[in-house]
């Protein structure tokens, strides 16, 4: 759909002094006029503008809007949108008397979007790259943007046309890169969250490939889950880029900012699943690598969220931009990484996208039929059958351990945990001393629920990172929004650097464009 | 043929999902009922109080929703504690899946506290992002705005009116931990939530600089940098400032690297007599203006004030730990600044201005956030947010 729409090759403005026009027409002046009475509110609601084609034959401007023009010289905007590919310039001619007194060309180039910058297709692996055709000039600096969870590869191509034109709109001069990976595994995605963290770990190096083999400048930005691949790509594979912008980032905090990690069990602590409030914390999967902390070499020490991708702060300057959401009495931040204060429900009805960091995190080892949840380790039990009445025969799931064993267990020899756990004892790979990198990140994955909100829910490390809150800090005057949501007032939820109109976000892109040096 | 073979086999798995799903739900509800010993509930000696919630009605005002059910007697609405470690009762859990009666009355009030008429008080019951549970009411001349719907947890509401500052607020009608729902009815039912509309007094056109995205350059090193709350700059040489309305110590550990610093403070100082601040701390009414109208100009404003920020680093486990007094988001300091006394020491003039947060230090730069009334001898802070005497075009902070 995106190759058959045409955009604007270029946003201009036409200052026109007219002294004298041929024929005289309202429509137009009438819309302009219409449009700029309107106060910025009013503009939400999108105003019925009239617009005309432009043949080969050539549209008369309106007397009344040359008129308007010597009156105001700093009026007189046209709007022109492209309809087709051409090379052709747009000419303005100035008549008087039936003869032509002047000729003004614009020179054009209007292509389709797409092909004013790389695709980059990481869906398969490695990198599937389709360059731009009609590539804008560029400062040498290269931005390359990744989209986030449960965007397909169609939706993917809306994702970088639009990035690519607010970026370019807002005064980016940097050659774009809209990078497509695999997010959305899954006939119904919205349930397959974990095996997208896991694709997002193998997408990394051939992330790390392609960036590593551009030359100049590489700024990179990632929406929500994206930021998993390329904090891995850098953390992990090494990639090299000069700064990074995490917009909404889905990761844990705890991996950037050990300190955000919190093993309390208290009720205050949102992340641990209600069932387990009773059980020490040295029950807790989250905390099993603690039992092997004095052996470095033992790979179970490393499965966890804490400090994963330290070495994101280390190998670059990082941008933080989250949401916080703006009511004083929802301070829990955007309508996907809001927390609860209790486990949100199994299979609570759709839409599923409320709750939806805490459902997946307290959901882990619940059960693959949860729609929100796996079957490893996590937040599960570990059980066995037991036979409940002899005749019939009939068996029950047990757990193994009660609450008052279990705290026995840990206060006495919580090593014995290390092979008799109290969580879920699944998958078997885990519970061995070497375990294979891609193993410990699928681990981490469908395993091991993080104790720590999402990156893009608050401020990290501000000594480390840049920490924008866009809910507060990147809206126009007055803290105008484009929407008053009945259950979300006008809050700035995740996606809205895309979903909502570029009126409402240009300064969060003008932010972007000046720290990035775009 | 074939399709109907298609749609046959989908059927039978969406049937086989739903059975499986049940069983689990009752596996989960079965392990959960492990912890503890049979549902008993105990009573509360106080129902919960949550801020403008009223006295439960003796009578009841029947929504149009809610015709069939019976009145509600004033014992009704007794929240009741639920027994921790048990599993939520299923008429809660069927209230938060499918919904139960939710009745409200909101109070309007201004700063002032008095009944704000003809107020817009827009929103929606939340019932899992259904359409149809929206409202938009006028309140009546009381100030008072009464809604009845269907609900799954949580009122969201905002309430406008010309001439205020909008209002937002949340109120659950699902309690955690209390039997909170009663004859398909969330209770207590109808509270009284009183919301406070600021009024638009006269904002006052400023300077300001927002200091989320306009950062400035670091203050000098182990040494006093004057500030300028007009430029709202460095005093010269170190930034465009001419004129000192305080001075800033900057002290930091040391550096990796990076340049990143985790520690380090930094230290206010007011020097002409008068000139000074006070500590204040926003409202919490959910409102767009959170500050003060006016500066007090009878406190007491203190002279200096040291804000600090380190973060340490466990060797072992590498976990952080801050050891943070930085301005809280929720806090702003009131300033006194450029004050001048006639000869028998009196003060005859001053400006007012205020710093809000974020206030920090890092290897990117400093962040401040400040707004600067012009106009001498005006204590007001209720700032226009429709221009920006700093930077026309920066705008989007808050009045």
């Amino acid at each position: 759909m995106n190759k058959r729409s045409v955009i604007i090759v270029a946003s201009f403005v036409l200052a026109i002094i007219a002294l004298f026009v041929v024929r005289t027409q309202t429509t137009k002046r009438a819309a302009v006029v219409e449009h700029a009475s309107r106060s910025p509110e009013q503009t939400s609601a999108a105003p019925t503008v009239a617009t005309r084609k432009i043949t080969a034959d050539g549209v008369a401007l309106p007397g009344v809007f040359a008129d308007a023009v010597r009156a105001d010289p700093s009026k007189g905007v046209i709007l022109i949108e492209g309809r087709a590919a051409t090379t052709e310039p747009l000419v303005l001619e100035i008549w008087r008397k039936g003869r032509k007194v002047l000729e003004k060309s614009l020179p054009l180039h209007v292509a389709p979007v797409e092909q004013m910058y790389a695709r980059v297709n990481l869906r398969d692996g490695a990198a599937a790259v389709t360059p731009g055709s009609c590539l804008p000039p560029a400062n040498g600096t290269n931005v390359v943007f990744l989209h986030g969870f449960n965007v397909d590869a169609e939706k993917a191509r809306g994702w970088h046309a639009e990035m690519f034109k607010r970026l370019w709109q807002s005064g980016s001069k940097a050659r774009f890169h809209g990078v497509t990976w695999r997010g959305d595994i899954g006939g119904i995605n919205v349930f397959r969250y974990h095996e997208d963290v896991v694709s997002a770990f193998a997408t990394a190096p051939h992330l790390k490939n392609y960036v590593n083999g551009l030359s100049g400048e590489k700024i990179m930005m990632a929406h929500s889950l994206g930021n998993m691949v390329v904090s891995s790509a850098i953390a992990d594979h090494g990639m090299s880029v000069g700064k990074y912008f995490m917009l909404n980032a889905a990761v844990p905090a705890e991996a950037y900012d050990p300190s955000l990690w919190s093993d309390s069990p208290d009720a205050s602590n949102r992340l641990v699943h209600d069932y387990w409030r009773d059980y020490t914390n040295t029950c807790w999967s989250a905390k099993w690598h603690e039992l092997f902390a004095g052996a470095p070499s033992d790979d179970r020490g490393r499965l966890t969220w804490k400090g994963r991708f330290a070495g994101v702060l280390t190998g670059t300057a990082a941008y933080n931009f989250y949401s916080s959401g703006d009511s004083a009495n929802s301070a829990d931040g955007d309508q996907l990484f809001e927390l609860l204060e209790e486990t949100p429900a199994t299979g609570t009805p759709p839409p599923s996208r409320r709750y939806a960091w805490q459902k997946q995190e307290t959901h882990k080892g619940r059960g693959a039929f949860d729609p929100a949840g796996t079957s490893w380790a996590g937040w599960g039990f570990a059980e066995h059958e037991e036979q409940a009445s002899a005749d019939p025969p009939t068996y029950t799931m047990v757990r193994d351990y009660s609450v008052a064993a279990a705290n026995a267990t840990a206060a006495t020899n919580p090593l014995a945990f290390a092979e008799a756990p109290v969580f879920l004892k699944n998958p078997p790979g885990m519970f061995t001393n070497s375990i294979p990198p891609a193993l410990r990140n699928e681990l981490l994955a469908k395993g091991i629920p993080a104790l720590s909100p999402a990156a893009g829910k608050a401020t990290i490390i501000p000594d480390t990172l840049v920490n924008v809150n866009m809910n507060t800090a990147c809206k126009p005057e007055g803290g105008l929004w484009g929407r008053n949501h009945k259950d979300y007032g006008k809050r700035w939820l995740h996606s809205d650097m895309k979903d909502m109109a570029f009126f409402y976000t240009h300064k969060l892109y003008k932010e972007l464009v000046e720290l990035g040096g775009l | 043929m074939k399709k109907a073979r298609l749609v046959f086999i989908v059927a039978v798995c969406v049937v086989i999902i739903v059975a499986i799903l049940r069983l689990e739900g009752r596996r989960n509800q079965k392990s959960a009922s492990d912890v503890g010993v049979g549902t008993n509930v105990v009573r509360t000696a106080t129902p919960v109080r949550r801020s403008g919630e009223g006295s439960p009605e003796t009578e009841v005002a029947l929504g149009k929703s809610s015709a069939a059910l019976s009145p509600m007697r004033e014992t009704d609405s007794v929240l009741v504690r639920l027994e921790p470690g048990h599993p939520k009762p299923a008429h809660i859990v069927k209230a938060q899946k499918d919904g139960a009666q939710a009745k409200i009355t909101f109070l309007v009030v201004d700063d002032k506290g008095r009944p704000v008429p003809d107020a817009t008080v827009a929103g929606g019951f939340y019932n899992h992002e259904r359409d149809g549970h929206g409202f938009s009411s006028q309140t009546q001349n009381d100030g008072t705005v009464e809604l009845t719907d269907l609900c799954v947890w949580e009122i969201n509401y905002g309430v406008e009116k010309s001439g205020y500052y909008e209002t937002r607020g949340r109120y659950d009608f699902y309690k955690a931990g209390f039997d909170c729902v009663k004859d398909g009815r969330w209770i207590p039912w109808n509270p009284t939530v009183e919301v406070v509309l600021k009024r638009k007094v006269n904002p006052v056109t400023m300077y300001v600089r927002q200091g989320a995205i306009n950062r400035l350059a670091l203050p000098k090193l182990d040494d006093w940098t004057g500030f300028d709350l007009e430029r709202s700059d460095w005093v010269q040489p170190h930034g465009k400032g001419k004129h000192e309305d305080f001075q800033v110590f900057f002290r930091r550990g040391e550096t990796n690297h990076m340049g990143v610093f985790r520690q380090f403070s930094l230290t206010f100082r007011f020097c002409k007599p008068f000139d000074g601040f006070y500590l204040a701390r926003k409202d919490g009414t959910g409102s767009q203006f959170k500050c003060i109208y006016e500066a007090d100009t009878n406190r007491i404003y203190e002279t200096e004030i040291e804000f600090s920020y380190e973060r340490l680093i466990d060797p072992v486990s590498g976990r952080s730990a801050y050891k943070n007094k930085m301005l809280e988001p929720d806090e702003y300091l009131v300033l006194r600044i450029r004050s001048e006394t006639d000869e028998e020491g009196r003060l005859i003039k001053a400006n007012y201005a205020k710093i809000c947060a974020p206030l920090f230090a890092a290897f990117y730069g400093f962040q401040i956030t400040t707004y600067f009334n012009p106009n001498e001898n005006d204590p007001n802070l209720e700032t226009d947010t429709s221009r920006n005497l700093l930077n026309p075009k920066d705008l989007g902070f808050a009045p």
